[in-house]
């Protein structure tokens, strides 16, 4: 069909929105509330257009395009009614922008300077935010400079005067992750995002995904790293705890390594211009050189780690009589997966009667953390508590992971002292006035710096399974295979079910396997297997949707047409042709894997091996 | 229940409302009701609200039994015939509505009753389910069966409670009489309607936020298309009509279009049931023929204004709406003429304003509400508002420019143009209208710093004059002591001292005290 659009015709085919259509001709709409994966909010209406036949101004994010529309998006009428919303939307905003952490990455922000914004054409007005902090009565706070941080969560801060109410975190936590603890509380020009009964972040089952945060539009919610040194104290805003860590990296007598997650090397590029799903592993490596690390490993040898223990574990079970239901020959002791942080929250808080079904196996992250304040400090022959480890994580919960209780192997000191985003790492090195861009690639640190394919695609959904499934069918078979590929667990659906022929439980039983992604799917994957309607002998679980490639610590992108989904493909394609490549596709083939096991830790479920890599977990109460 | 036994009833039922009837109506023999015209309001005071007999002796459920025997499509023709418009106030055809939902294909639909009147000073709903609530149930069930619904929902405002109240045993009796329920008068067609209460939020009268706060959801509009037509009520087709449109479509079905399309104006058929209010010698619920003048309401129903006072408006719509100027009361009031001139019919306020109201003053009480009755989903109605608000505030309390009302009509087509609902893209209204007719009040309080009304605190000075009888029963209220003097001396009030708290006023005898 044929459109017009700023009188030039175009052709379009199939169902598309103006916005989509725009976009695709090169004409960039500016939109705040509308993300692809979401779907339609139509809240912010700073998308409209002037379609002919209408009498008033249309969404372009929502309306689909019929033959012979006539559109315009930069008439006089467009301009200034975009320009007047966003001006209204700045009346009501903390214009701190220069110490804001998404300075450089607001779709407010740029969305106001390529309109030429009059911040200050209309006077701001207070709200009166009801239920306020500490369960104090309604208040008049002034939105401009008073405001009420939502401090209580540790990994997750609120900003509401930054807030423009488009409603994507509540949409993303209450569908894409069944938690829904956000929503929007009072009316009015009193509305505003928040939690039940007013409370704070805190004292709801929070399970610190972050998906909110990758998907606020401004710097309304944020991360925050809260290591235990800065715990308690006054912190407002992410260059607190980023000076904190170059503190740390200045320090002589302190030993300052970094861990650099599965996923991170495939994403970081994208915060400095690179296309989304650039390998910038080597580039990655220079730069945490540059900003003084002491040492830079992989996180992706502690993955090969955990997958030798959780493969271990899952033998165990298989052949155990007491799992199964012997009149109907199910499998009824389901192994779930350990290694999301955010998932134990879920679990904790949600399904503590699933506790003992989660492996026990800690996750790369505390394998690490051990392993470097155990056997690395013993090689190096540095005392622990000298050691500074700090993980680069394309999540928020792993932060929590490092506080959470009983996680440490010792009492004297923490695993990991330290976790940050791949956005924080950003700011860092935007920081240093490093050009990213230009660095030559640098290799990982020995002894710490050697991993298997199987290790890399933990950052993506099916990863960790397919790991898994690589390990545990050779060893069931005891014979090396030609293909170590398993299609049937890729790809970003958010629940992919497999039946692994090759390989059989005790009672001769194909193993069968689900992978989740997305909180909502983990939901109906527990109903299914509660129901007896499903059972699984391994459950992967990761809450973010496409798993840690669309993490909630992962870098904001800016398209017209926001897409993360799409960005976490891109990302995860490039980390299965980097598996493809690898020559250590198996987690058990990792000489460094085989020789720590040998000088130091025994064998997988050894006893040393329980001791340092496994963990056990408590029930969590859901309010405080 | 079949026809035989609603014969029956009726039968036996007639005297007594026969009586009723004629009693009522010697009892309100004046102007304001004999120039009215009652047809939604047919049985009101008159039945006994709750009894299902006395309402089948009004021909009640006679118009459901004559529907059980047409086809589906020609009780829409009727429906389409009659002219009736929508009257939850944007006058949408209802024909078209029904047409639309019964060509959704679906095996599930649903019929809901809006009843979440909301506009202030607006209670022609709460009359209708109050004294009448059979006549919804029945039109319900009638809308159910033309467009193969199985269920309905009365969304009803919990601030009514006595309408909640009658139309829970109207649904109870209803249920028992096999009125509502399955297999009703012998067919195969089933239908039952539910009571859902809304917790006071006037955007739940939009019908996407309706269907939100039905469904369990915040009461928040969202973008259309899909129309609820299509997709409406749990994602199925859903029919959406105000209370006062569905109280009488029983009877359009009963005696025919033509009872209702030869009433009223050109394209708006019908009568419309305005509540009258404000300036005005005799206020309440009026029904007349569409098309009536204001002059005929104001003179001849309402009797006039009230005394010593000079008519300058009426207020129509409510916060949707807008205010019309006294010299144009000859217009015809229905939904186009109203439309024509700013303002809006809308669900049927009709307030009078006299020369002591302050059009400005008007325009900020409605802004006001608006801006906390905004969901505040969308960025223009959510702040535009009270930025329309603090310009308005800001004129009134005399730091108005000139430039002020440019602004007041650029943002106020901005909100129009790119708000979400209905909601914001009327909210603007009262203030475009009040510019348009009373331009000049504005530019007094911009100009001249001063409130022809008397009403802006912040431009009216407190004066003492000639008619003091020096009594000193102003000095002794005075909370700072601006007025000075003592028994059978003259008093003196200073401007300085004085914070227009307005005591002194009402306590005056002589009314010897006028702010100027």
């Amino acid at each position: 069909m044929k459109i017009k659009i700023d009188g030039k015709e175009y052709k379009v085919k199939g169902e598309k929105t103006i916005l989509e259509v725009c976009a695709d001709v090169g004409i960039n709409i500016p939109n705040l509330c509308y993300s692809k994966n979401l779907g339609l909010l139509s809240s912010c209406r700073v998308c409209v257009v002037e379609v002919e036949g209408r009498w008033n101004l249309v969404p372009a994010c929502g309306e689909i395009v019929r033959a012979g529309m006539v559109i315009n998006t930069n008439s006089p009428r467009v301009i200034n009614a975009r320009k007047t919303i966003l001006e209204l939307l700045l009346s009501d905003h903390e214009l701190k922008c220069i110490s804001c952490s998404r300075t450089t990455d607001c779709r407010l922000k740029l969305a106001s300077e390529a309109a030429q914004c009059d911040a200050e054409r209309f006077q701001s007005n207070p709200h009166r935010i009801d239920g306020a902090t500490h369960g104090s009565p309604p208040h008049t706070a002034k939105s401009a400079d008073v405001g009420r941080l939502d401090k209580a969560n540790n990994y997750v801060r609120r900003n509401p005067n930054k807030c423009i109410l488009c409603g994507r975190c509540v949409k993303v936590c209450a569908e894409h992750q069944e938690v829904g603890v956000l929503a929007v509380n009072g009316r009015g020009f009193d509305a505003h995002i928040g939690v039940a009964w007013g409370n704070e972040l805190g004292s709801v089952p929070c399970i610190t995904c972050g998906q909110c945060v990758v998907n606020c539009p401004t710097a309304a919610l944020e991360e925050t790293s809260a290591p235990r040194e800065l715990e308690g104290q006054e912190r407002n805003t992410n260059v607190e705890e980023i000076k904190f860590l170059r503190e740390k990296l200045g320090d002589k007598g302190t030993h300052v390594i970094v861990a650099t997650a599965p996923s991170t090397r495939v994403a970081i590029g994208e915060a400095f211009g690179l296309p989304s799903g650039t390998n910038a592993e080597g580039k990655m490596v220079a730069v945490l050189k540059r900003l003084g690390f002491d040492r830079v490993f992989d996180l992706n040898l502690a993955a090969d780690f955990t997958i030798m223990e959780e493969g271990t574990e899952l033998l165990k079970r298989l052949h155990k009589m007491t799992n199964y239901d012997l009149k109907t020959r199910t499998f009824i002791n389901t192994q779930f997966t350990s290694c999301c942080p955010a998932w134990i929250n879920y679990v904790q808080m949600m399904h503590p009667e699933l506790l003992p079904n989660v492996s026990t196996t800690k996750s790369p992250q505390q394998i690490f953390g051990a392993l470097a304040k155990t056997y690395y400090a013993q090689k190096m022959g540095i005392d622990p508590k000298n050691i500074f480890v700090v993980m680069l994580m394309p999540c928020i919960a792993k932060s929590s992971e490092a506080n959470r209780e009983g996680i440490d192997h010792s009492k004297e000191f923490k695993d990991v002292d330290m976790s940050i985003t791949v956005r924080q790492l950003s700011r860092m090195v935007r920081e240093a006035g490093i050009d990213f861009a230009k660095l030559k690639n640098e290799k990982y640190d020995d002894p710490l710096g050697l991993s298997s394919g199987a290790g890399l695609i933990f950052g993506t959904t099916g990863g960790v399974s397919e790991a898994a499934l690589r390990t545990i069918s050779e060893k069931m078979l005891c014979k090396r295979l030609n293909n170590v590929n398993f299609e049937n667990i890729r790809g970003e659906q958010g629940i992919k079910v497999a039946e692994i022929d090759t390989i059989q439980d005790s009672h001769g039983n194909p193993i069968r396997v689900a992978v989740v992604s997305g909180i909502a799917n983990a939901e109906r994957v527990i109903k299914d297997i509660k129901s007896g309607r499903e059972n699984y002998h391994f459950v992967e679980v990761m809450a973010c949707p496409g798993g840690c490639v669309n993490g909630g610590g992962m870098p904001v992108h800016n398209d017209i047409i926001q897409d993360n989904f799409a960005n976490a493909r891109r990302r995860a394609s490039t980390m299965y042709n980097m598996d493809q490549y690898n020559n250590l596709r198996r987690a058990h083939d990792n000489p460094v894997v085989k020789q720590i096991y040998k000088e130091f830790l025994g064998e997988p479920n050894g006893e040393i091996a329980y001791k340092l890599l496994h963990t056990t977990y408590k029930p969590r109460k859901k309010y405080d | 229940m079949n026809k035989k036994k609603l014969e029956q009833i009726k039968e036996q039922y007639k005297p007594i409302i026969e009586e009723k009837r004629a009693k009522w109506q010697e009892e309100h023999d004046t102007p304001f009701y004999t120039r009215q015209t009652r047809l939604v309001l047919r049985n009101v005071e008159i039945i006994e609200p709750t009894s299902v007999h006395e309402y089948i002796a009004t021909d009640g459920y006679f118009g459901f039994a004559k529907a059980l025997t047409m086809q589906p499509q020609e009780i829409i023709d009727i429906v389409k015939e009659s002219g009736m418009r929508g009257r939850g106030g944007a006058g949408f055809s209802t024909g078209k509505k029904w047409q639309f939902v019964h060509d959704a294909q679906s095996e599930t639909k649903y019929i809901v009753c809006n009843a979440d009147e909301g506009d202030p000073g607006a209670f022609m709903d709460r009359a209708i389910l109050e004294n009448d609530p059979y006549s919804v149930l029945e039109s319900m069930t009638i809308a159910g069966y033309a467009l193969g619904a199985q269920k309905g929902y009365i969304y009803c405002r919990a601030e009514y409670p006595q309408a909640v109240k009658n139309c829970k045993a109207a649904i109870i009796a209803a249920r028992k009489n096999r009125l509502l329920g399955d297999n009703l008068f012998g067919t195969n067609f089933s239908f039952n309607i539910e009571l859902r209460l809304g917790a006071g939020a006037f955007v739940c009268g939009e019908e996407t936020a309706l269907i939100a706060s039905i469904e369990g959801k915040r009461g928040e509009p969202r973008p259309r298309p899909p129309f609820p037509a299509v997709s409406g009520l749990y994602g199925k087709p859903t029919l959406i009509n105000n209370v006062e449109t569905l109280s009488a479509i029983p009877m359009i079905i009963f005696e025919g279009a033509e009872r209702w399309n030869k009433i009223g104006s050109p394209n708006n058929a019908g009568t419309k049931v305005f509540a009258l209010a404000g300036n005005i010698t005799n206020g309440g619920l009026i029904e007349v023929p569409m098309g009536i003048t204001i002059k005929e309401i104001i003179y001849e129903i309402g009797g006039g204004y009230a005394e010593g006072s000079k008519v300058k408006a009426v207020q129509a719509g409510g916060p949707s709406g807008g205010c019309i100027p006294a010299s144009m009361f000859d217009l015809p009031i229905d939904f186009d003429s109203l439309q024509s001139v700013g303002s809006i019919l809308g669900s049927g306020g009709l307030v009078v304003m006299c020369d002591k109201v302050c059009m400005i003053d008007v325009a900020k009480f409605f802004i006001k509400f608006s801006v906390d009755e905004s969901c505040g989903k969308c960025v223009p109605c959510r702040i535009g508002n009270i930025k329309l608000l603090n310009i308005l505030e800001k004129i009134t309390s005399g730091r108005g420019e000139e430039s002020d009302l440019c602004e007041l009509e650029k943002l106020s087509k901005t909100i129009i143009e790119t708000s979400l609902c209905g909601l914001g893209q009327s909210s603007p209204n009262p203030v475009l209208s009040t510019l348009t007719h009373f331009r000049e009040e504005y530019l007094d309080h911009i100009h001249n710093r001063r409130c022809g009304a008397g009403i802006c605190r912040e431009l009216t000075t407190y004066e003492i004059n000639e008619k003091c009888i020096m009594c000193t029963a102003c000095i002794k209220v005075c909370p700072v002591d601006a007025i000075t003097g003592e028994l059978k001396k003259p008093h003196y009030l200073s401007k300085e001292k004085c914070i227009k708290c307005n005591k002194c006023v009402p306590i005056c005898p002589v009314d010897a005290i006028v702010r100027v």
